[in-house]
């Protein structure tokens, strides 16, 4: 359904075509049947990108392409534009400001942008660039909570059907409440994510179809992150069928990997892998790894070999620092915003000289913001993204895990704490 | 630089959702990647024994000047011998690169638009694969508690847009078999009305006095295909080289989508050879495969680790692990198995029954990874 209904304009970036834009993001979010609260954010979304681009922009004529799209349970609207049109470093969200002045730090363009949508990400794809944003659609929160039944009959696996996935969902609110992601208090949006093909579900059901236990996992193009188990009888073996059923759905698809943050209590042992030390992170792959070549900085290269080491992965580790050579000027980080969560994922897309101070400059908006988990993905599979390091390590990232095959190799990803800021 | 081209406009959407196959690296790049000096290869269901002498003697007798001649563009002299071995006219053959070239000959043979295969969700992928890739619907009937293929299931999952049937006899990875009485009774049901492929690729290692041999209902019925290869038993994997039979009207149908010349003339060769001495090889390596399940079942007993040992050169072992995790713990050992998270069999690994020194290999290192 989604393809069927995109939308896509192409009109100049010119502050004459604000009205455009927006009208266009308006008369398609009703015609996706969005909440008139949710249109207007969008709405004002595209308007602070395109003001924010048409105001810096040298000169010549320029198109920006504006998609939208759909997603059933959100709408996003994707802005593309040609990646010179604009110097490389004005793609930060931090690209109009010091670091030193608050005043400038609250007028963003992009910031304004990201605090009317609900996710928010800078990216560089091929020769274009690309600001998206996502907007929510609103669903009834929970009626009631299900009281719980006891199980009849022998558990099986279910198809996903509606009505099974929305009963899932509120007995995932019903028992787990805030340990649980949040949109299962809405289990009208639930069903919607499943049938947009973005989530996947495995449901274990009883003879008299209930529910007795289920996990739910976002699909992703090589990696899949799951929640749960979710488990509601005492049958040790309901847990084990909603993991197999989630590994058997997956299996044969592009997913190479699966990844749950913070498993619940009833994960079943010998299926996963710890990533994080503590438990948080699990892991597993779906096929066989052979081995790849990583590149890393000599100030994380004793991390991976350990964590290596540890998760038993044939890795060629290929370690590269800056010998003096010219980089460029500037540099550029795709910043993927949650903020619902709180929580904020930073890439490079350029690494350039300037990469100390901007790391910098990108914490302290986001934590002017509000976010409260700051994370930095570095793909080992890139060897420019290595140089980074120092830059990083000295603003206080440190290393938290491996995603295995994570990006182009492994992610090494790198987590802020506040108090470690310079 | 000339313009990319549109992918998302060149690209039919069922190959956009689809993944390449990636296959093993070398097992010189192996070795350095997992820093083993060995690798114990348990992951093909090669056979360890090689080739039977004739067919080495075949390959020995080639001579480098015949790279330079086409092959037999549809392997005559090899067709002639198995016409002799199985008492079939040579034109019910067709020799492919391999026995994945034959299924996808025979999905292209059979289906259109619309049209839809019907296989189980646990057994050898090609089938689904080369389905989907090709645009049609892979139906995956799920198999029965005892791992044998549903004939119930199948039959009911049969529809008007229903070509091809695809059974692996005896499956792999579970070897289960159907007995001649069952397979009797699931062809006579489906009554001609659709292409019935049952794979034997692991046929020669049943021993067996029910398992059917299906070239001799051929004859009987004339929906029904059969597939063999020379890549296991036979010990040809590495040249490629399998073939399917069937009633010669069918067959014709299945020509017409084959490619010619895709059989190299080292493979007819070797092949050749390896029909004269056909009966010593069986006989060995069916010995050879006895022993080591027997050994390696006795470990895994000891070893309390549950174990589906079937027909077939393989044993699939379930584990207390990822079985993603075993494969580069057992790695770093030089020993080399098949994860079958792939195969919807979490937590299982399939291991090829080669000599015993090598199960013992094996037991042994399986106790240190899940000590």
């Amino acid at each position: 359904m989604s393809g069927r209904q995109a939308v896509e304009l192409t009109l100049p970036i010119q502050a004459e075509f604000l009205p455009v834009a927006t009208a266009c993001v308006e008369q398609t979010a009703q015609a996706y049947g969005m909440g008139r609260v949710e249109t207007m954010h969008l709405m004002l979304a595209v308007e602070e990108v395109l003001s924010f681009l048409a105001a810096r922009l040298s000169g010549g004529y320029h198109l920006l392409k504006l998609h939208c799209r759909n997603g059933r349970y959100y709408m996003e609207v994707v802005c593309r534009f040609p990646s010179n049109v604009l110097p490389v470093g004005a793609f930060n969200i931090t690209s109009t400001v010091s670091a030193d002045d608050e005043q400038s730090l609250a007028e963003m363009g992009l910031l304004l942008a990201a605090r009317t949508a609900d996710h928010l990400a800078v990216s560089a794809k091929n020769d274009d660039m690309e600001i998206r944003f996502v907007k929510n659609r609103q669903y009834p929160a929970l009626p009631t909570i299900p009281a719980s039944v006891a199980m009849q009959g022998s558990l099986r696996i279910a198809e996903p059907a509606p009505e099974l996935i929305k009963q899932f969902a509120a007995r995932v609110a019903g028992k787990y409440e805030r340990q649980a992601p949040a949109y299962f208090q809405s289990p009208g949006k639930v069903a919607d994510m499943v049938a947009s093909g973005d989530y996947g579900v495995s449901l274990v059901t009883d003879g008299k179809n209930n529910i007795m236990a289920g996990i739910f996992w976002r699909n992703g193009k090589q990696m899949a992150e799951a929640a749960g188990p979710y488990v509601f009888c005492a049958e040790a073996d309901a847990a084990v069928q909603a993991v197999e059923g989630c590994l058997q759905k997956l299996a044969r698809t592009s997913v190479l990997c699966l990844v749950v943050q913070q498993p619940t209590p009833d994960m079943p042992a010998g299926y996963f892998e710890p990533l994080a030390q503590d438990g948080s992170v699990l892991y597993r792959q779906l096929a066989e790894d052979n081995g790849i070549l990583v590149y890393a900085h000599p100030i994380f290269a004793d991390y991976l070999t350990d964590g290596y080491r540890n998760l038993f992965l044939p890795r060629d580790i290929r370690q590269v620092e800056n010998q003096g050579e010219k980089q460029s000027l500037h540099s550029a980080f795709a910043v993927r915003m949650d903020r619902p969560a709180g929580r904020v994922v930073m890439e490079s897309i350029w690494a350039g000289e300037d990469a100390l101070a901007v790391v910098g400059q990108h914490i302290q908006a986001l934590r002017q913001e509000g976010f409260r988990e700051i994370y930095f993905h570095l793909d080992t599979g890139v060897p420019e993204q290595a140089l980074l390091s120092p830059a990083l390590s000295v603003n206080g990232f440190k290393p938290a895990w491996i995603v295995p095959w994570g990006g182009e190799g492994d992610i090494l990803v790198l987590a802020h704490r506040e108090e470690e800021s310079c | 630089m000339h313009p990319f081209p549109p992918l998302d406009m060149l690209v039919p959407r069922h190959i956009q959702k689809i993944e390449p196959y990636i296959p093993s690296r070398p097992d010189d790049v192996l070795r350095q990647m997992f820093g083993c000096p060995t690798i114990y290869r348990l992951n093909n269901n090669e056979n360890a024994l090689g080739p039977s002498p004739e067919a080495i003697r075949a390959i020995q007798a080639v001579r480098p000047e015949q790279a330079a001649i086409y092959p037999s563009g549809d392997a005559w002299h090899l067709r002639q011998r198995l016409a002799e071995r199985f008492h079939l006219p040579p034109d019910s053959f067709i020799v492919g690169n391999g026995a994945n070239e034959v299924i996808a000959f025979v999905i292209k043979a059979f289906c259109q638009e619309g049209d839809n295969i019907i296989t189980t969700d646990r057994t050898f992928a090609v089938y689904e694969w080369v389905a989907e890739f090709s645009g049609y619907e892979a139906r995956l009937v799920p198999l029965t508690a005892d791992y044998s293929f549903d004939d119930e299931g199948m039959l009911a999952a049969v529809d008007a847009r229903t070509k091809i049937i695809f059974l692996c006899n005896p499956n792999n990875p579970t070897g289960t078999y159907w007995n001649e009485e069952r397979l009797r009774r699931f062809l006579d049901r489906v009554d001609g009305r659709q292409i019935v492929v049952v794979d034997e690729a692991y046929g020669e290692f049943v021993a067996k006095s029910d398992f059917p041999n299906g070239m001799e209902l051929l004859r009987e019925y004339p929906n029904l295909l059969v597939f063999r290869t020379f890549s296991k038993m036979f010990a040809l994997a590495a040249l490629r080289i399998g073939f399917l039979a069937g009633q010669e009207k069918i067959v014709d149908v299945v020509r017409r989508t084959c490619v010619v010349y895709s059989v190299n003339s080292f493979a007819q060769q070797a092949a050749i050879g390896a029909l004269k001495d056909a009966d010593l090889q069986i006989e060995r390596t069916r010995r050879m495969v006895q022993e080591a399940r027997q050994v390696l079942c006795e470990e895994l007993r000891r070893l309390n680790l549950p174990y589906i040992a079937g027909e077939g050169n393989y044993v699939v072992i379930r584990l207390p692990m990822s079985d993603t995790l075993a494969y580069r713990k057992l790695m770093a050992q030089g020993l080399m198995v098949r994860s079958m998270t792939g195969f919807r069999f979490p937590n299982h690994i399939r291991v090829t029954l080669a000599t015993v020194p090598v199960m013992e290999k094996l037991a042994a290192g399986l106790a240190r990874i899940i000590a």
